[in-house]
């Protein structure tokens, strides 16, 4: 066999769920069209009774990259290009991660100092930058997301504070980064829960004067930030608009009326 | 969260006029802070009656009557000019080729409400045809190709569309009251357009002449056939192409078709016809009609639908579908608005800013320096940061001796990116910047006031002309 004749298809790319498997469709186009309006498994055909062998290995796929997004240590390069301040929480490890939320909240009274210490007081805009579920997602959306908004922030003329990077991080982090900063607004790019469409869909929690005290419902929140969801440069426009919504109203969140 | 605005749809024909009020329901579907509004309902709460267009001795348009015409359904639709946020004017049929036609058009736009827009030209009549026919919506839930034809008294005007887009809109010299008749048989009026035709099929109709039945029904006919086999793709004789309005695309065989218009009120199973129903009218309307039912209701090969709206098609297009919106997330300010019949000029060469700027002069340079023109665009080379700070960049250099705003529409959802950037760069410009939104060179386009936060755009297509 020739070398370079490709034998088998790589069944992870994306594009293969672009492909019809209907056999004999009424209407291929229509079936076309009808795909794009959704990343569902629509138009797959089956065999039987169960879904056809390309499918099942797809989906299989797409599971595997689920997995390996919550359980693979994000890879701190870019975070260090940036050169963001870096700390962890009280979770020691992955699967430390995925048993202990409430330690994925925590961090050391070391650490606390160690933010109090270093970091910049009061700053008008605080941006907290967790791996949470999905480390991939921090890489895939950061570097775009980051750009635009501090262009955005800059034009706004609002102080940021130092960026903080935090490891094995949920949500809540970013209340305990503002009690201790005492920022006005505090935003936290953090790494969606993976599904089975993409592992690279990044959220924004955003809140006005964070405080472990307020409720969850204190957040506003943009999701399904990724290249096919809401592009990362727009979503992070929208992200400097809320900032200003924030600014003004004094609140966020559900208290917010939008 | 929902809000619902009124719109107008005002249709000036060459025959008749009316006014519709409907209103649409916008919503915003999304459940993050990231809005997502869509027109979801679209509901006409008022019809006017049918009234003859009001024109004055020389044929132009009477002004003055359509501006009391107009007080008159607000103030029977229990309507205030001020509760009016969009909708738009169109001038249909012959009557558009009337000088006076377009002065007319845009003092009633003014009169009419902040946002409601004058629009004109025989694509864009086939379109709003074709939307209000519900021809677009059909062709998004069944796979297949379908025609609107709107057979109104001076012209027939074609839109094709499959998967709920436009293909191709064109019009014919085809009509109800290109033939007008008196009450004792007697032609009255034969539009000089259709002479090759006529004598082609050796037709001897004569103004001031008796009519024979026979030959009004031939020459209806005739006008059924040669839409026939436009759908099937079939030649026509060059007498028959004659009576293309300016050209359309070759589509290939349409797959259904449906007929709105007042002559669609006949296309029905109807008894054949007397003289008494013939003159009704004054002229030959019922019979091209009853023509159109028999021409296809005949053959298997097109499938005939029925049409959602018949004579008020075109009005209810105007009025429900002309207005579009944009993204939910987009760059305004509402003091810079509303802006009309803006020039789009199409950018394609996006990938440096050097040709950007290149392609830009050269477009731009067709429009006096002073003109407001709005620039289109696909989207950024690529979806990063760089991607976006280059076109922003290219887009600033481009414009940096234009004066007035900075106006970009775009299809990919990048507005708001992009907006954020030129403003950042370009100290002080004015920009207005808004996404899925496709403008094609020639397209005109209008740019309303934010309502939840999306921005009503009417596209004025006039691609089909060539």
């Amino acid at each position: 066999m020739n070398e370079t004749e490709e034998f088998v298809s790589d069944i992870s790319l994306p594009e293969v769920k672009e492909r019809v498997l209907v056999e004999h469709p009424h209407s291929l186009a229509m079936i076309k069209r009808l795909k794009k309006t959704t990343n569902a498994r629509l138009g797959v055909g089956r065999a039987g009774d169960r879904y056809r062998t390309e499918t099942l290995l797809k989906f299989r796929a797409d599971h595997a990259i689920a997995q390996d997004a919550v359980w693979t240590d994000i890879d701190e390069t870019l975070i260090d290009e940036m050169g963001f301040y870096k700390v962890q929480t009280l979770v020691q490890n992955k699967e430390e991660y995925v048993r202990r939320p409430d330690r994925g909240r925590l961090f050391s009274a070391g650490t606390m100092a160690a933010i109090k210490r270093d970091c910049i007081h009061n700053p008008d805009v605080q941006l907290v930058i967790a791996d949470g579920l999905s480390g991939f997602a921090i890489n895939a959306n950061l570097k775009d997301i980051y750009a635009i908004m501090m262009d955005g922030f800059q034009e706004k003329g609002y102080r940021v504070g130092t960026p903080i990077f935090v490891r094995y991080s949920r949500v809540a982090t970013m209340d305990k980064i503002s009690e201790a900063l005492g920022a006005t607004v505090t935003i936290q790019l953090i790494g969606e829960r993976p599904g089975l469409a993409t592992g690279e869909s990044m959220s924004v929690y955003m809140a006005y004067e964070a405080s472990s005290k307020k409720p969850e419902s204190q957040r506003t929140v943009v999701s399904n930030i990724y290249e096919q969801g809401i592009p990362p440069l727009e979503a992070g426009a929208q992200v400097v608009h809320l900032t200003e919504v924030l600014m003004r109203e004094k609140k966020s969140g559900v208290d917010l009326k939008i | 969260m929902a809000q619902e605005i009124l719109s107008a749809g005002i249709d000036i024909g060459t025959t008749t006029s009316q006014v519709i009020f409907s209103r649409l329901r916008l919503e915003d579907n999304s459940y993050t802070a990231v809005p997502d509004v869509k027109i979801t309902q679209k509901e006409v709460l008022y019809k006017s009656p049918v009234y003859f267009t009001p024109l004055r001795d020389d044929g132009n348009i009477d002004a003055q009557a359509l501006d009391r015409l107009l007080l008159t359904e607000y103030a029977r639709a229990k309507v205030k000019r001020e509760d009016v946020s969009t909708g738009a004017v169109i001038i249909t049929g012959e009557s558009s080729r009337k000088q006076n036609a377009r002065l007319a058009v845009e003092e009633l736009s003014a009169a009419a409400g902040d946002f409601v827009v004058a629009a004109a030209g025989p694509d864009l009549e086939s379109v709003l045809a074709g939307y209000g026919a519900g021809a677009a919506d059909y062709s998004e839930k069944y796979p297949a190709t379908v025609a609107n034809f709107d057979i109104g008294g001076g012209t027939t005007n074609v839109a094709v569309f499959l998967g709920g887009e436009l293909q191709d809109a064109f019009a014919l010299d085809i009509g109800g009251r290109l033939v007008r008749l008196s009450a004792d048989h007697s032609v009255t009026y034969i539009s000089p357009r259709l002479k090759p035709l006529m004598a082609a099929m050796g037709l001897r109709l004569q103004v001031g002449r008796a009519a024979e039945l026979a030959e009004l029904v031939k020459l209806a006919g005739q006008f059924a056939d040669i839409c026939r086999r436009i759908c099937l793709d079939e030649p026509l004789e060059p007498w028959e192409r004659g009576l293309y309005i300016g050209h359309g695309k070759r589509l290939g065989k349409l797959n259904a078709v449906m007929f709105s218009g007042g002559v669609a009120e006949y296309i029905h199973d109807a008894p054949v016809m007397c003289w008494e129903d013939v003159l009704r009218y004054g002229d030959i309307g019922p019979l091209v009609g009853v023509a159109f039912w028999r021409a296809f209701s005949a053959q298997p090969q097109v499938k005939l639908l029925n049409s959602r709206e018949r004579i008020r098609a075109t009005v209810i297009g105007a009025g429900s579908y002309a207005v579009r919106l944009s993204g939910s997330t987009v760059m305004l300010d509402d003091a810079l608005v509303p802006l009309t019949n803006i020039p789009v000029i199409r950018l394609e060469h996006l990938e440096s800013p050097v040709a950007l700027k290149e392609e830009y002069r050269l477009k731009r340079d067709v429009y006096p320096q002073r003109q407001q023109v709005a620039i289109s665009l696909a989207g950024p080379a690529g979806s990063s940061y760089v991607d976006l700070a280059n076109l922003a960049d290219g887009l600033l250099r481009a414009t940096e001796n234009d004066a007035q705003i900075l106006l970009v529409v775009m299809e990919q959802d990048f507005a708001k990116a992009l907006g954020l950037l030129l403003k950042h760069r370009g100290k002080g410009r004015q920009v207005i910047c808004l996404d899925r939104i496709k403008a094609q060179p020639g397209d005109y386009i209008d740019v309303g006031r934010s309502v939840a936060g999306t921005v009503p755009v009417v596209v004025k297509t006039l691609i089909f002309k060539s």
